[in-house]
């Protein structure tokens, strides 16, 4: 304990003691825990999401088994002459026979470790991949988004670093709101979300900005194309 | 940077004057706005998402010492380091001396309101280190050398025309008046700043108390590069920047981006808890959590508590027919807008004539029905008008026609008088049943508006004749 | 709903209408009498204060307010046609007077103190009070009776039943005029930006006669209006609802 922390923690305790019983009163007014959705629940979270997702300018490829999602992948490789990939472990991101479609389309799926004393060089190596997959945890159908619980063999940088990003979602992944996924997270993870792993990341659509005159531009900084190939056998 | 050194009444006769500005402003404000709007009454309900969010806020604050202290101590279990920083010196200190043991040349930056609070940038370049903002509207004012103009749209006051000067200028751009070509600009420009950079400074939208995490919202991505690619990520966050759960979270993340943009959720939310793990082969070797007080410890015992849950949304500067008119840099401080009235008096008490802020508004209430939390700002705008007054910073004349008004208006009789004496007036100066022109300060209100003359009889005067009239 | 015969209410016409637009005055008269209600106007009554507290001055406003609680004393409901000067009373007198003698009082003035349209809509229950027009009328929502007292239908439900009048509908109805008391001079610049806002949305509605709860933006409209030579009047709603054939 130092003694800034100490006197920090003095001069709000100091200061609660005129108002901690009113603000009190006012924080159980309503319980905290987030909903598990905020719209009006659809029954088709499928469709739902892919709507969602359109609204983005994200693309949902609906896929009905393992076989036409592989299909949907080599199509985008092939259409953008991708050299090499950003990818998580293969079995991370829960599609068997990558490695066969990598081997068939050409493509090189680039170490993804930077944690390393040539961290920059190893990025230099990296950045040219136009193309990046991964998984994803869970997809909330209401509002498009992907949540992806990073860690060991899911780098942050496979949805991060390249203009395309593709991520495999299941239909049996979707949940209806971020209330669902945050509960969702916290049974398969326990009570420290961070116990092995440094980060969790919910994206929803593609990088956007709309810094110049509020015209709305895709891809600043991440991704400006991202797809959804979404299997739902 | 001229805009600080000029006086408040300066800076909005200059703001006003300013027909680019105020073509950006309607433009954007009014997009806000619809988007808001649209966002919220899409919701099952909207009301109760928003009660929500205010009670996390309230039990936030009521608990803050208990949250830092797990917020920190959590942190430290992770592997991460925290710095308690009771002013924006302690903070600037911890930053620049990291950065020096670390020999750390070069920063990229995500959006921090805390970090313009403090001005850490101009610190760590006097440190000889570079710190580039990342962000494209920061990354653009940065360029121009300019403050934020909006919480969560800082370059909001920029034509395409100044920004693609702005490229030209310093990256060589040809000039164009194409969006997307610019933005490809600034992509290039910038990757390689993140990828050679030694350390990523971010903002923190929210602490999270039980999983020792700091949450950063973003659309551009921008934030994710920077807390993931250089070795070093520091975020910077104010103490009341908190909330208790992971679960509590998932209400402000919703409240937040639909206030802000209308979105149902900001592209990316980074829940980030200390450095890469052993197993993970990115993220940052190092992670430094600097809590940030500067004043809030303070605040947060008194009338403006409740200042302390506001969330940086911007939902109150796009609603103030105000900020509309006049935009961000008029405010002078580094918070804008009916919140930053509220704030930069609060938290920059030394800046010249911050007193005055609290007097920018229609006191419309707008801006209190658009805050996601509720947060009284009139109210506290009419307390922060109370202090400066007690202080004596009211002006002599406005000291002395309160005096005459509370004398009129505890004195009947002179009261009454009064009446029939602006009748006479009006009759002798009031011109077709309206004033032109009056002595000053009244001037002021007839610069362009008529005055409305004063009736033969007032109202009471009426009355009194009716009821003597019923008495007979 | 309660009836309105038989009833008594204390007039407070604000000091702005008392000494400007007695007119307005005399139209709430009208129209509560024609209601059956008794109408009480106590003596020595000025103003609510709003002017000082707005501006920082709380001891002249508590000197003022203080005033005017007592003037104000008894049960009768009190009735204002104005949403600001309602919202000062119901609002502001609270904090105003929190830790002080008259705490009690002022709570108490507070929950019986009502806006004119929301007297006769809410507590009344009435929509129909006999008013004819002829023209285009467009309703301005005051703020301060709109945010800070909720009264958002009130006004509607009671124009629509003007004979012959037909309502239209103002872009930024919900939009500050600019006037916020010493605000319009203090910031005149700015406030003269808002009303310019106002004053195009305005002449864009189309509008004979631009209504509203207040005298206060009342004043700044109607000033602008008049300077800029615009054939649109502003009137106060009680003056359009004691309007009859």
């Amino acid at each position: 304990m130092n003694a800034s922390r100490e006197r920090m923690l003095a001069n709000i305790r100091a200061s609660l003691n005129t108002t901690r019983a009113t603000l009190d009163v006012e924080a159980t007014r309503m319980p905290h825990t987030a909903p598990p959705f905020v719209h009006r629940p659809e029954d088709d979270l499928v469709a739902q999401f892919a709507a969602e997702f359109a609204k983005l300018e994200g693309q949902t490829h609906r896929c009905a088994d393992e076989a036409s999602a592989l299909g949907v992948i080599a199509d985008i490789l092939r259409a953008h002459h991708a050299p090499s990939v950003i990818a998580w472990e293969h079995d991370k991101i829960g599609l068997p026979g990558l490695d066969e479609l990598f081997a068939e389309c050409g493509v090189v799926a680039l170490d993804p470790h930077i944690v390393a004393t040539d961290r920059k060089e190893r990025l230099q190596m990296l950045e040219p991949a136009p193309v990046c997959i991964s998984g994803a945890d869970v997809g909330i159908a209401e509002s498009g988004s992907l949540l992806i619980a990073h860690g060991d063999g899911k780098p942050r940088i496979a949805s991060l670093l390249a203009p395309i990003h593709i991520a495999v979602l299941r239909a049996s992944q979707l949940v209806r709101g971020l209330g669902e996924a945050i509960a969702q997270v916290r049974q398969e993870r326990g009570a420290d979300l961070f116990a092995d792993a440094s980060n969790i990341t919910l994206i929803t659509g593609p990088s956007r900005t709309a810094d110049i005159e509020m015209t709305l531009t895709l891809g600043i900084h991440g991704p400006r194309e991202m797809h959804v190939v979404l299997i739902e056998k | 940077m001229t805009t600080q050194t000029l006086s408040f009444y300066n800076r909005v006769d200059d703001a006003l004057r300013d027909g680019s500005l105020r073509t950006a402003l309607d433009r954007a404000t009014s997009r806000f706005i619809g988007n808001r709007a649209a966002a919220l009454a899409a919701l099952a309900g909207p009301d109760a998402l928003r009660d929500q969010a205010r009670a996390i806020r309230a039990y936030a604050l009521a608990h803050l010492d208990e949250l830092l202290n797990q917020l920190s101590d959590n942190v430290e279990a992770h592997g991460g380091r925290v710095c308690w920083a009771e002013d924006g010196a302690a903070a600037r200190r911890y930053i620049t001396d990291l950065a020096r043991e670390r020999g750390v040349k070069s920063i990229v930056k995500s959006k921090s309101m805390a970090s313009e609070e403090i001005h850490l940038n101009t610190a760590l370049e006097q440190a000889g280190i570079e710190v580039i903002e990342t962000d494209l509207g920061e990354y653009i004012i940065q360029l121009a050398n300019e403050t934020p103009s909006h919480i969560i749209a800082p370059a909001i006051h920029k034509t395409r025309e100044q920004v693609s000067a702005l490229f030209t200028q310093h990256l060589g751009e040809p000039p164009t008046d194409d969006v997307p070509a610019m933005t490809r600009a600034a992509r290039r420009a910038l990757r390689q700043r993140f990828l050679r950079a030694d350390m990523g400074i971010s903002g923190v939208n929210f602490g999270v108390a039980d999983s020792g995490a700091v949450t950063v919202v973003e659309n551009e991505g921008n934030a994710r590069l920077a807390t993931t690619v250089p070795r070093i990520h520091v975020a910077i966050m104010g103490i009341e920047r908190i909330v208790r759960s992971f679960e509590d979270l998932g209400v402000m993340l919703q409240v937040l981006a639909r206030s802000a943009t209308g979105q149902k959720l900001s592209v990316y939310t980074s829940i980030i808890s200390g450095p890469a793990r052993p197993n993970e082969s990115d993220g940052p070797e190092e992670f430094h959590l600097v809590l940030l007080d500067n004043g809030r410890s303070q605040i947060l015992g008194g009338k403006y508590a409740e200042t302390l849950m506001c969330i940086r949304c911007g939902a109150c500067l796009n609603i103030c027919p105000v900020y509309q008119a006049i935009g961000g840099h008029a405010y002078g401080g580094v918070y804008s807008g009916p919140i930053g009235a509220v704030l930069t008096p609060l938290l920059q008490p030394d800046l010249p004539e911050q007193h005055t802020l609290p007097f920018a508004s229609s006191l419309c209430g707008a801006c209190q029905e658009a805050c996601p939390v509720r947060i009284a700002i009139p109210d506290l705008l009419l307390r922060l008008r109370a202090d400066a007054v007690q202080q004596g910073k009211a002006p002599p004349i406005e000291r002395l026609a309160m005096e005459g008004y509370r004398v009129l208006m505890t004195n009947p009789a002179l009261y009454r008088a009064s009446g029939k004496l602006g009748g006479i007036a009006s009759r002798m100066f009031g011109r077709k049943r309206r004033f032109r022109q009056m002595p000053p300060p009244l001037h002021l209100w007839t610069r362009k508006r008529d005055f409305p003359a004063f009736p033969a009889e007032t109202f009471t005067e009426r009355w009194e004749k009716r009821r003597k009239s019923d008495e007979r | 709903m309660t009836t309105s015969q038989g009833r008594r209410v204390t007039l407070f016409v604000t000091c702005i209408v008392d000494s400007l637009y007695p007119q307005i005055g005399e139209a709430t008269v009208a129209i509560l009498e024609r209601l059956g209600i008794t109408v009480h106007v106590p003596r020595g009554l000025t103003c609510c204060g709003q002017m000082a507290f707005n501006v920082g001055f709380r001891d002249d406003a508590y000197a003022i307010a203080g005033r005017t609680i007592e003037v104000l004393h008894g049960d009768d409901d009190v009735v204002l046609p104005s949403g600001s000067c309602a919202a000062m009373i119901r609002h502001l007198y609270p904090e105003l007077f929190a830790d002080s003698p008259h705490a009690a009082v002022a709570g108490y003035l507070a929950r019986r103190t009502y806006e004119l349209t929301e007297y006769l809509v809410d507590v009344l229950g009435v929509t129909q009070v006999g008013a004819h027009f002829d023209g285009a009328i467009a309703y301005h929502h005051s703020c301060h009776g709109l945010r800070f007292l909720g009264i958002k239908d009130q006004p509607r439900k009671l124009l629509e039943y003007v004979a012959g009048a037909k309502i239209v509908s103002l872009a930024g109805h919900d939009e500050c005029c600019g006037f916020g008391g010493l605000f319009a001079i203090k910031q005149a610049a700015i406030s003269e930006t808002m009303l310019d806002r106002k004053l195009a949305n305005i002449a864009a509605s189309g509008a004979d006669l631009v209504v509203m709860g207040d005298a206060s933006c009342m004043t700044q409209i109607a000033g602008g209006l008049s300077r800029a030579g615009s054939p649109v009047k502003a009137r106060h709603i009680a003056e359009v609802l004691a309007n009859r054939v």
